[in-house]
């Protein structure tokens, strides 16, 4: 079992760190859920032996840890009324671009941002981003179109996407 | 830029991505799987009580404080067997030991719905040894629980036990060992000068200059207000490590730009005295101070520079001999790479244990350091993961077990908790 998760690992893991960086916004934290994700799948490898698409249940583990990261990160800077953490450091050899696409991801809400990443980096079709985040075809639906739309305006309108977004990183 | 680019930026990220060693993933696994096999003979044992509920807990500290206000890592679900869907299991959460009494905090979840996870909330008379099961004021939590059990155990004065609901901003004080709890909505509160006697006083971490919390804060159950100190340590933007040292000073530790910077108060947290900054050496993602037992014993500074691979990263340890207010560095050459829990000992050294599991214990103050023998339950090695310290004792915290010691640690006594 543990050779075919290396061999996962050898072949997914920068690409699930980059779907997951995209609801994170942190290199850091997205590497950290990934590699938990994998740990959990050595940990259980009778039932990770059952699973049909490894991948994508690591994608899921693997978002969910994130998940779970920011929300109670998020429920305690709401509770001790402190702002949230300072935003990352912008990864390495981002270009321009990509900065502001970043910043500008991050200020939208967190269902938007989560479909976008989900459909625009993780390739996910409408369909399976309802079934993993539990909500209705059409929802989904309509966060992308809003999600896309707001980033639209970001990207073409507000300078301040351009430099670090002024977003909360972790929106409730 | 109409059109994102995100097949760019997806590329970027992939090439940023850092891989921890595929060993290190195997090695945690490996950890996991033990410590499971653990938990399951501790059930085991727990059913010869025939009792419904097999419950084993360890008790934490009012001591040594950690520098966030969610417990420690018995707060993260434990790692769900059925993955994606993620209900955690039956899970200690947390425990605590008051002067006469000690305290465990548990969940666990039974089915779906939206009440199908709730806690368990049990006392013991005689250090562990015995338990019961108090009525539960934390309310019931939905079947996915996918938050995780985030309530945490405070005890506070002689064996007064707090519940605290962060999530729902709430606070379940008890004065009478927990027959009865009293509601608090949890809120800050306006600066004091001084932490009173009897409360604990703990770091909040904050972003700079824009935080009105920021600092060192003393949550009062009597309350519910959480209070910053009105003077807090001159260590950086952000404490991240305080610690209180048998004669009551409070030590403090936090990073500061390029410096690892630390205080001293002899007041309760009215003044401080600064120490003069050790180097950071880059971004760090462990700070920690432990004030060793014993009147001006001194202390230790531990930190852990930011790492891609292991969350309580260890990296850097520092010595302080009273009177001297010196850092001296006093890093030892085969120290683990992670630093979950570290107690101070009564010898001037430190114990130490490692996020997979295991112990470390220094020698030659702080300047050696060897793995301990992992403590033997009956038919088990138990390799230690959290480690407090509560009166003279230390307490080693399994997932689901706890063991005592009496001696520093030398030798360990695995006592079995069942709520009867």
């Amino acid at each position: 079992m543990s050779d075919r998760v290396r061999a996962l690992y050898d072949g997914c893991y920068r690409r699930l760190v980059a779907q997951v960086y995209a609801l994170t916004a942190d290199v850091g934290e997205a590497q950290d859920a990934v590699q938990e994700a994998f740990v959990r799948a050595l940990a259980e490898p009778r039932s990770f032996g059952r699973v049909d698409n490894p991948e994508a249940w690591l994608r899921v583990v693997a978002l969910n840890v994130a998940r779970r990261r920011l929300r109670r990160r998020s429920h305690l800077d709401r509770l001790l009324r402190r702002p949230p953490a300072p935003e990352p450091d912008p990864v390495d050899g981002l270009s321009p671009d990509h900065v502001a696409l970043v910043a500008a991801l991050r200020r939208l809400p967190a269902s938007q941002r989560e479909a976008v990443a989900l459909h625009h980096l993780a390739d996910l079709p409408v369909a399976e981003i309802a079934e993993l985040t539990g909500v209705a075809v059409g929802t989904v639906k309509t966060r992308l179109a809003r999600g896309r739309a707001r980033l639209a305006e970001l990207l073409a309108d507000d300078p301040a996407a351009t430099t670090n977004g002024g977003g909360t990183g972790v929106p409730p | 830029m109409s059109h994102p680019d995100f097949d760019g930026l997806r590329a970027a990220v992939e090439d940023a991505a850092a891989r921890a060693p595929f060993d290190s993933l195997l090695a945690r696994a490996r950890g996991r799987r033990r410590r499971r096999r653990a938990a399951g003979g501790t059930a085991a044992l727990g059913l010869v009580g025939a009792l419904a509920t097999t419950v084993l807990v360890l008790p934490g500290t009012n001591r040594v404080i950690d520098p966030d206000p969610t417990p420690p890592v018995t707060a993260e679900p434990a790692p769900s067997p059925t993955g994606p869907t993620g209900r955690p299991a039956r899970q200690l959460i947390q425990t605590a030991f008051g002067s006469t009494t000690a305290y465990a905090l548990l969940g666990g979840c039974t089915g779906t719905g939206p009440a199908a996870c709730a806690y368990e909330v049990l006392s013991s008379p005689d250090a562990g040894r015995t338990w019961s099961r108090l009525r539960t004021p934390l309310p019931p939590l939905p079947g996915d629980a996918s938050e995780g059990f985030a309530a945490q155990l405070l005890v506070t004065g002689e064996d007064d036990l707090t519940l605290l609901d962060w999530l729902r901003g709430r606070a379940y004080a008890s004065t009478d060992k927990g027959r009865t709890f009293a509601t608090r909505a949890i809120r800050m509160g306006p600066p004091i000068d001084g932490v009173p006697p009897g409360l604990q006083v703990s770091a909040t971490q904050c972003a700079p200059a824009r935080c009105q919390a920021v600092g060192l804060t003393v949550f009062d159950p009597a309350t519910g207000l959480i209070a910053p100190l009105r003077s807090q340590p001159p260590v950086g933007s952000e404490p991240h490590g305080v610690s209180v040292g048998d004669d009551g000073r409070i030590w403090a530790a936090g990073q500061d730009g390029s410096l690892l910077s630390s205080a001293v108060s002899r007041d309760r947290g009215r003044t401080w005295r600064k120490l003069a900054p050790v180097p950071a050496g880059g971004r760090l993602r462990l700070v920690r101070v432990v004030a060793l037992p014993g009147r001006e014993a001194g202390a230790f500074l531990l930190a852990g520079r930011n790492s891609p691979n292991v969350l309580n990263t260890f990296s850097d340890l520092w010595r302080l001999d009273d009177p001297d207010p010196r850092w001296i560095r006093v890093m030892p050459p085969g120290a683990p790479p992670s630093a979950l829990s570290v107690v101070g000992l009564v010898k001037r050294e430190l114990l130490l244990t490692e996020e997979e599991g295991g112990a470390w214990r220094t020698s030659g103050r702080g300047t050696r350091i060897a793995r301990e023998p992992d403590p033997q339950a009956p038919g088990l090695a138990l390799p230690l993961r959290l480690l407090y310290r509560t009166g003279g004792l230390l307490v080693g915290q399994l997932d689901v077990s706890m063991l005592v010691s009496e001696d520093e640690g030398r030798t360990w006594d695995y006592r079995i908790v069942v709520a009867g």
